[in-house]
């Protein structure tokens, strides 16, 4: 398999990949792995998860009790833990998406303005 | 949290492997071949290892962690190298302790504030009287305090204070309190807020007011047991009645008394340092004025500036103010009681400072060498860790983790060294220093002391650390069969420990000195059997007892306390037996005036004989002695030896002062009471009998045949069987007292002893850390000569030639020092010469031997020298 391009990976800052998680797990408990997945997929492949920093973020959500986990047996019976949003994860994912929305929406003000100067 | 990261963490190896799998599934579906599927997938996971230590990092606080590893193995370490821990821990411990002694001293007495308030504004006023001769220092004369008061316009008071002992009676027992007698506006100036009721107003000082005072915090507890009611009733001072109206907290003393008043001892029978209580006074008493050489001034007069006000205009308005009698010289002179304590021992107590920072840095300097002996034989261990990628940090931390335990338990041993130097120090008498009782050892110390052995053992040990690498990594590293590496210059390390050496000569000798000075002062006889003597004090209530009574009172007590058990003679004297005279006039011997000065004392029947001071010619008195015609009297062998030398003085006839004509019956032998390197006063003894004027205070003294334990008690149920409302005090064994007349000699011996013991210490550490140093260094060195046949001992002889010069050099060098030097400690020398060769050759043969003592160890250990394996050692 050709590498990916590198140039194309956009670097997730460590609070955006915590962000993404919390998104991800609102649609359901999952594996590790099938969180880097989704995100990707979930991104078009455009945002490609460094899988060093995957298990270092679950287990800073989990010590700030917005993500939960559990054991459980994988289809081949390997032993795996199951990711979960807490209701306190919940909730903190709808204060980090409005903040969220805030900066992107003021980013690109900035950013179309920028523009149009620039065409002027 | 911890369990939560715990079961978080459990099985992270599985999930990782999981990820793993699950990706090369995926890879698989993809279309590689399954080897290939798994390859890439390990490689976009990343290393496994390295995720589960970023993982579980997330969990703790990583150089906490590594800090526990660290002190793990630093304390695996020591342990294995006890000799040299223990080294190490004395040493640092030896330094921190002296650093932290004195800095608390110091501190106390030259930085800590004044616990009263105002105390740059309140000063003392000095008055310097010079009239053909010396100066004398005084306060102010009573009209001048009071013109001063109505016409100043830069002070805002003018006062004074004197001490005033009173007699507490009506409390369960009844004691003599110290207190002071203190202007109202100069006691509110100092005064802190009260715990309970007011301070002292102006009006109190007013004649006609209600007497009132103002109680000490100790006084409160110790007499009225802290009750808050007893502010508005009143108590019994000096047998009348008086309100009491406050009560001061706790830690406030002004003024300081027994730095202005030496002799006054409070209810404890301790020097006073502190008045504990304060009563009014407007008009100076009796016992305020004092004669200083024929002046008759307020003793000690203290003025309150205006804010803002300096003490160049106050000493300006002074000088031009107050009346000045037209035949003395006189120069007013405002003195800040802070500024003036500090002044005299500020020198001082800066050359302790620096000298025991200088211990310290030596200290440091000998654990560095200890720590460089030892790595030079830990380098494989060293070259390894680095060769396996060991970063410097991280073995600089190992080194300071290492730092940190000697210094932990170096700073536990410097803080008992300090806790028992302070509890010596406040058993010194309080004239010694200032504010000697505000010195203790408190939570600020015991951080001053952690923190100093703290930073002193991490910096020690990352020197040292940093300095083995520049020599390991290039030695250690190198593959050829190397050279035996050029030990580093040794010079330097050598120099200092000939520093060491030399400063620990000069300590030592000036201790012995001062050591053997102190033994022949005190093993000189008093001249007079003071063994088994014990004395008392009561006061009579002048209201009470007048003359007849007081002879009554006088013959049953003295009877009663003969039938004592023990007791041989019991005597009543109208004063305590004063160490030393007091004044001197010129005598007239045979008629004929003569220079000089001859001091007297009154003596009762029986004074001589209970004091135990031989007759050598003639007799003592007898009862009826004070009537005789001629009037009688008793010398003392060095009026004798003054005025009659080598005559028999019986018979001839003496006067002094208001004592015409009195014939010679007797020849007491000198007492030195006090110091025998005070000067020998010639004495008259003058017989006298307590019926002739009542004695308002009157001595009374037993000479008991043996040491009797519970006097003190007898004495007090015979005192108040007799009359329940009097008080014994400055009860105790002449003794003791004497002992006390050597406080500061013996302060100062022994100090400096321990000064110099520590210098002997600190050198032999340092030749020792030194000579393991260079022996480690040379261990090749070594390892060649004997393989080529060298003797083992001249291996031996080599060592010792090392240790052996540098001490030599080190104890001429020191010698020299002391000659010089010890002439500066000509003064508190007794019966010793500076340069007693004796002491100096002793102390010169001391440092030789505990320089061999220490060269002991590493001579043997560069003996034992395997030559195979030091030739290996690469």
């Amino acid at each position: 398999m050709p590498a990916r391009d590198e140039r194309e990976r956009l670097e997730l800052l460590q609070g955006t990949l915590d962000l993404l998680i919390l998104r991800t797990l609102r649609l359901g408990p999952a594996h590790g792995h099938t969180i880097a997945k989704a995100i990707e997929r979930g991104s078009d492949d455009v945002l490609q998860v460094e899988q060093g920093s995957l298990y270092p973020a679950l287990h800073r959500l989990i010590k700030r009790g917005w993500v939960d986990f559990e054991l459980g047996a994988s289809e081949n019976n390997r032993r795996a833990k199951f990711y979960r949003l807490t209701a306190a994860g919940m909730r903190q994912l709808a204060v980090e998406t409005s903040k969220w929305d805030r900066m992107v929406a003021a980013i690109a003000r900035i950013m179309r303005s920028r523009a149009a100067e620039g065409e002027r | 949290m911890k369990r939560r990261g715990t079961k978080a963490l459990e099985g992270l190896a599985d999930d990782l492997r999981d990820h793993i799998e699950r990706q090369t599934e995926e890879n698989i579906a993809r279309g590689m071949t399954p080897a290939e599927a798994r390859r890439q997938a390990c490689i976009a996971f990343g290393n496994p290892a390295l995720i589960e230590e970023d993982t579980s990092a997330v969990w703790t606080w990583r150089w906490l962690e590594d800090l526990r590893r660290d002190l793990a193995y630093a304390w695996r370490s020591l342990r294995r190298a006890p000799a040299f821990a223990a080294a190490a821990v004395l040493t640092l411990g030896i330094g921190v302790g002296a650093v932290t002694s004195v800095s608390s001293i110091v501190y106390g007495v030259l930085l800590r504030p004044l616990s009263y308030a105002n105390a740059d504004r309140l000063v003392r006023v000095v008055q310097i009287m010079r009239l053909n001769g010396p100066e004398h220092r005084g306060g102010l004369r009573p009209e001048q305090m009071a013109s001063w008061s109505v016409n100043s316009r830069l002070m805002s008071a003018i006062g004074y204070y004197a001490p005033q002992p009173a007699m507490l009676t009506g409390v369960p027992t009844p004691v003599r309190l110290m207190g002071a007698t203190i202007t109202p506006a100069i006691f509110r100036a100092a005064a802190a807020t009260p715990v309970e009721g007011r301070t002292l107003d102006d009006a109190d000082a007013l004649a006609g007011n209600t007497q009132v005072v103002v109680l000490a915090y100790r006084t409160w507890t110790k007499f009225f047991a802290s009750d808050p009611s007893v502010v508005g009733r009143s108590i019994s001072l000096n047998y009348k009645p008086y309100r009491v109206v406050g009560i001061m907290p706790e830690g406030f003393a002004f003024p300081s008394v027994a730095v202005l008043y030496p002799g006054m001892t409070d209810s404890t029978g301790a020097p006073a340092d502190s008045p504990e209580f304060w009563i009014p006074a407007e008009r100076p008493t009796k016992t305020a004025i004092s004669d200083t050489g024929g002046f008759t001034t307020i003793g000690n007069t203290f003025a309150l500036l205006r804010p803002g006000v300096t003490l160049e205009q106050a000493t300006a308005e002074a000088n031009t103010l107050l009346p000045v009698q037209p035949s003395h010289r006189m120069q007013i002179e405002l003195v800040n009681p802070r500024v003036e304590q500090a002044r005299a021992t500020r020198p001082l107590l800066l050359l302790f400072e620096g000298a025991v920072v200088i211990v310290l840095l030596i200290a440091c300097a000998n654990v560095t060498n200890l720590l460089l002996a030892r790595a030079s034989y830990r380098q494989r261990e060293l070259a390894i860790r680095l060769s396996l990628g060991a970063g410097r940090g991280r073995l600089a931390r190992q080194a300071a983790a290492e730092g940190l335990l000697v210094g932990g338990a170096g700073g536990a041993v410097g803080i008992a060294a300090t806790m028992g130097a302070i509890a010596w120090f406040r058993t010194l008498p309080p004239y010694l220093l200032p504010r000697m009782h505000e010195i203790h050892v408190d939570g600020g110390t015991l951080t001053f002391a952690l923190v100093v052995a703290v930073a002193s053992g991490v910096g020690v040990s990352i020197a040292a650390a940093g300095w083995t690498f520049r020599r390991e990594v290039a030695v250690s590293l190198r593959n050829a069969t190397s050279t035996a590496s050029t030990p580093p210059s040794r010079a330097p390390l050598h120099a200092l420990v000939a520093i060491e050496v030399g400063s620990g000569v000069v300590l030592f000798a000036g201790a012995a000195l001062l050591l053997s000075s102190f033994v022949r002062l005190t093993s000189v006889k008093p001249g007079f059997d003071a063994r088994h003597v014990f004395s008392f004090q009561v006061t009579l209530p002048p209201g009470e007892y007048d003359g007849p009574r007081t002879s009554i009172f006088l013959r049953q007590l003295t009877t009663r306390l003969s039938v004592l058990p023990h007791v041989e003679r019991v005597m009543a004297a109208d004063s305590p037996l004063a160490l030393g005279i007091g004044w001197a006039w010129p005598p007239t011997i045979d008629g004929r005036t003569a220079s000089g000065g001859v001091g007297y004392r009154t003596a009762p029947a029986g004074y001589f004989e209970t004091l135990g001071i031989p007759i050598r010619i003639g007799r003592s008195f007898a009862a009826g002695d004070e009537s005789a015609t001629p009037r009688i009297a008793v010398v003392n062998e060095a009026l004798v030896r003054t005025y009659w030398p080598g005559a028999n003085p019986l018979g001839h006839h003496i006067s002094l002062e208001d004592w015409k004509d009195l014939e010679v019956v007797g020849v007491a032998a000198d007492v030195r009471a006090g110091r025998p390197d005070a000067h020998e006063d010639a004495e008259l003894f003058v017989p006298i009998n307590p019926n002739s004027s009542p004695w308002r205070s009157p001595s009374i003294f037993l000479r008991t045949d043996a040491a009797a334990p519970t006097l003190g008690r007898d004495v007090r149920t015979i005192v108040n069987g007799l009359d329940p409302t009097l008080v014994v005090y400055h009860d105790g064994l002449l003794e003791t007292d004497i002992q006390r007349t050597y406080a500061d000699a013996s302060a100062y011996g022994v100090s400096s002893t321990t000064f110099a013991l520590v210098a002997l210490g600190l050198a032999a550490i340092g030749l020792y850390g030194v000579l393991a140093f260079t022996v480690g260094a040379r261990t090749r060195e070594i390892g060649v000569r004997v393989a080529i046949g060298a003797n083992r001992r001249r291996i031996v002889w080599m060592v010792l030639h090392d240790a052996l010069g540098t001490v030599a050099v080190g104890v001429v060098a020191g010698l020299v020092a002391a000659w010089y030097l010890s002439r500066l400690l000509q003064n508190w020398m007794y019966g010793v010469t500076p340069h007693d060769p004796g002491i100096l050759a002793g102390v010169a043969m001391l440092f030789l031997v505990v320089g061999g003592l220490a060269a002991y160890v590493p001579a043997r250990r560069a003996t034992r020298v395997d030559p195979v394996i030091a030739l290996r050692t690469d």
